[in-house]
């Protein structure tokens, strides 16, 4: 007990940033004075609520909760905290404090979790954050009940307390195995008859991570496509599962599916926020570029969305990550997608289609065009019509080639870059955008490059020159090509990685004329403008 | 104040007195005035020292005497409650605030309730 009679209990607990948890230390002080809790060091709103919560939750575990003078901080002080994962830790220091606990419970553990008013425990959003902190400074974890994460077999330990009770007898229990549900969706590309090109499209976007548009009237299975590309898309290696349930973590979003492997798959309707497409909020939320980190965003009706909306996607398409700059602090979230959009060729839907006439006026389609703006055109390497299918075709349903085949394919394009990369990696190397990046909040998760097999639409420049291994012939076809479809210097690259991730699937390791032509031919925009 | 509601405070606090008394608590003061108003009771028990709010009915037609204790009047006495550590210079003692809810019938019959740690402050 300290001279002045204050006595002092210390809990280690952790606020939410971003996709990181960053330690706090929650310090109760219990002394003579006029009764009351009060609460510093940045709190907002939910964390000032604690107290009531504390208060009741105490009292109905049996613990002796008297007015007292009590100061609770929250260190460091000049850290803004927010949300209810305070309540567990603040009960738990005034718990030592008072000495109706034994302070080993506390010890090297990282406490969080939100009170119930008869004293129960409950998980707070971001459990993946914290395992990993406390992974990080080698401390075990105390949450309420909740599914076991990907870090808690790494975690010294994660004890899971149900109610306030259990500490008296320091019986805890570890938390229960998520019971797999099995999502079956009966989704598959046999369902579509026909229509190759848009599945080889859909294919060679997958296998290389590209992003792609589709253009083709109503009905025509633009949606239908899209919706069955995550039955091709490869597995999410370790590392990207971690990186990507974390996101789904902080938001308070089921992760189950992607810790199996599943990429993401996230399809906002076009009547999407700002803030609800790149982040936002107060506290600062991911949007859906982050959610669709590491795996597909599905944009249908493109030229729907808000312009402003769309023009926000440029900078993550680049950088592949998001940074939201707020008055007090700038976060991070990692948003490196894949953009698969849809659209129609006009407002009425049936420009250019062979069995039925536009109603729409050309100033009318120019406009419905432009709404998707050329900078972010220019971003999308594939572009691919697609064409309503013969009556025939629709009853042939479930004859098409099917997700297997085309699953098969990508595969193959991946193992074979892969090895590709491992072979030329010592001297081109050939590194995934994302590996420059400095700034982003998982810059610490190691040999990206070794994860990053289908990163072929990020691959840059000479890195990815040197990968095409282009002879003379391909070269100067490549030049003809570029100077007769006036293709711009982000045109020519987007072709030579689409080209490369062609090649891939063959599995060649030189990027022939066949593979350019093919690559040439769905920069779409670009022949439609010569044409025109 | 009509004088019959002063008469049934004056009464329930001397009701108060003996009560607290017989539960052991020493009396310090009765209706100690200061700039932030006035506290019915302060007492000693044990460790602490007590302010309480008398609160006296005839019937609960207007509802339970320590209903009528509301935020206001809470505020008052965190107030009276520092004015007097400082005029005691008591700076570490430890406070509590009790509120002693008492029904008087008008056959005399005295109904008590004793609302230990009732309030503390910032809530």
């Amino acid at each position: 007990m300290a001279i002045s009679g204050n006595k002092v209990g210390f809990v280690a607990t952790a606020t939410i940033s971003g996709v990181d948890a960053t330690p706090v230390m929650a310090e109760v002080s219990v002394g003579s004075g006029l009764p009351g809790i009060h609460i510093v060091g940045m709190p907002d709103t939910a964390v000032q609520e604690a107290k009531q919560r504390v208060r009741q939750a105490l009292k109905a575990a049996k613990f002796e909760m008297r007015n007292r003078f009590v100061v609770v901080n929250l260190a460091p002080a000049s850290l803004r905290k927010s949300g209810s994962g305070f309540d567990l830790p603040i009960a738990l220091a005034y718990l030592v404090a008072t000495g109706q606990i034994n302070a080993e419970h506390v010890k090297n553990r990282l406490c969080v979790g939100e009170l119930s008013l008869d004293g129960s425990v409950k998980a707070v959003p971001g459990q993946l954050a914290y395992e990993r902190v406390a992974h990080q400074n080698n401390w075990g974890l105390m949450t309420g009940p909740a599914m076991s994460g990907a870090y808690s077999n790494q975690c010294q330990e994660h004890i899971c307390l149900e109610h306030l009770a259990q500490l008296r007898s320091g019986d805890f229990i570890p938390p229960a195995q998520g019971e797999q549900i099995p999502s079956f969706e009966h989704l598959d590309f046999s369902d579509i008859a026909a229509s190759d090109l848009p599945k080889r499209a859909l294919q060679i976007a997958a296998a290389g991570s590209h992003n792609l548009l589709m253009i083709g009237p109503p009905g025509s299975g633009k949606s239908m496509m899209a919706s069955r590309l995550p039955t091709i898309l490869p597995h999410l290696s370790e590392d990207e599962r971690v990186e990507s349930a974390l996101i789904h973590s902080v938001a308070g979003l089921p992760f189950d599916d992607i810790l199996e492997g599943k990429r993401p798959f996230r399809a906002p309707h076009h009547g999407a926020s700002r803030a609800g497409i790149v982040g936002g909020g107060n506290p600062i939320q991911p949007g859906e570029v982050s959610f669709a980190h590491n795996g597909v965003l599905f944009l249908d009706e493109l030229p729907e969305f808000a312009p402003a909306v769309l023009q926000l996607l440029r900078q993550p398409l680049e950088q592949r990550s998001v940074s939201l700059a707020r008055a007090h602090g700038t976060v991070t979230f990692p948003a490196n997608f894949m953009l698969v959009a849809a659209s129609n060729p006009c407002p009425c839907g049936y420009y250019n289609d062979p069995k039925r006439s536009c109603s729409c006026t050309p100033t009318q389609i120019a406009r419905y065009q432009g709404r998707i703006g050329g900078p972010l055109m220019d971003r999308i390497e594939i572009i691919v019509d697609v064409w309503r299918s013969d009556p025939g075709n629709v009853l042939d349903t479930g004859k098409g080639t099917s997700s297997a085949q085309l699953h098969e394919g990508v595969l193959k394009a991946q193992a074979f870059a892969a090895w590709r990369r491992a072979k030329d990696g010592s001297k081109t190397s050939i590194t995934p955008r994302r590996n420059l990046e400095s700034s982003t909040s998982l810059s610490d998760v190691k040999n990206q490059s070794d994860l990053g097999v289908n990163t072929n639409g990020i691959n840059k420049g000479a890195a990815l020159l040197a990968a095409c291994k282009l002879g003379a012939k391909e070269r100067s076809f490549l030049e003809i090509m570029a100077e007769r479809y006036q293709l711009s210097g982000r045109g020519i690259m987007c072709t030579l990685s689409v080209s490369r991730t062609i090649a891939d699937m063959e599995e060649s390791e030189k990027v022939n004329k066949d593979h350019l032509l093919e690559a040439v031919s769905f920069r779409k925009k670009d022949l439609e403008e010569v044409r025109n | 104040m009509t004088k019959k509601r002063k008469t049934l405070g004056k009464r329930g606090e001397d009701v108060a007195c003996i009560y607290l008394a017989n539960e052991g608590a020493e009396i310090v003061e009765r209706n100690w005035h200061c700039q932030a108003g006035e506290a019915d009771v302060i007492a000693r028990d044990g460790e602490d020292l007590v302010f309480i709010e008398v609160k006296t009915r005839s019937s609960v037609a207007a509802g339970f005497p320590e209903e009528a204790v509301g935020h206001k009047k809470r505020r008052r006495y965190e107030q009276i409650a520092m004015e007097y550590l400082f005029s005691h210079d008591l700076p570490s003692a430890r406070i509590r605030f009790d509120v002693l809810a008492l029904m008087i019938s008008e056959k005399g019959q005295i109904f008590l309730k004793h609302h230990k740690d009732a309030f503390g402050v910032c809530e």
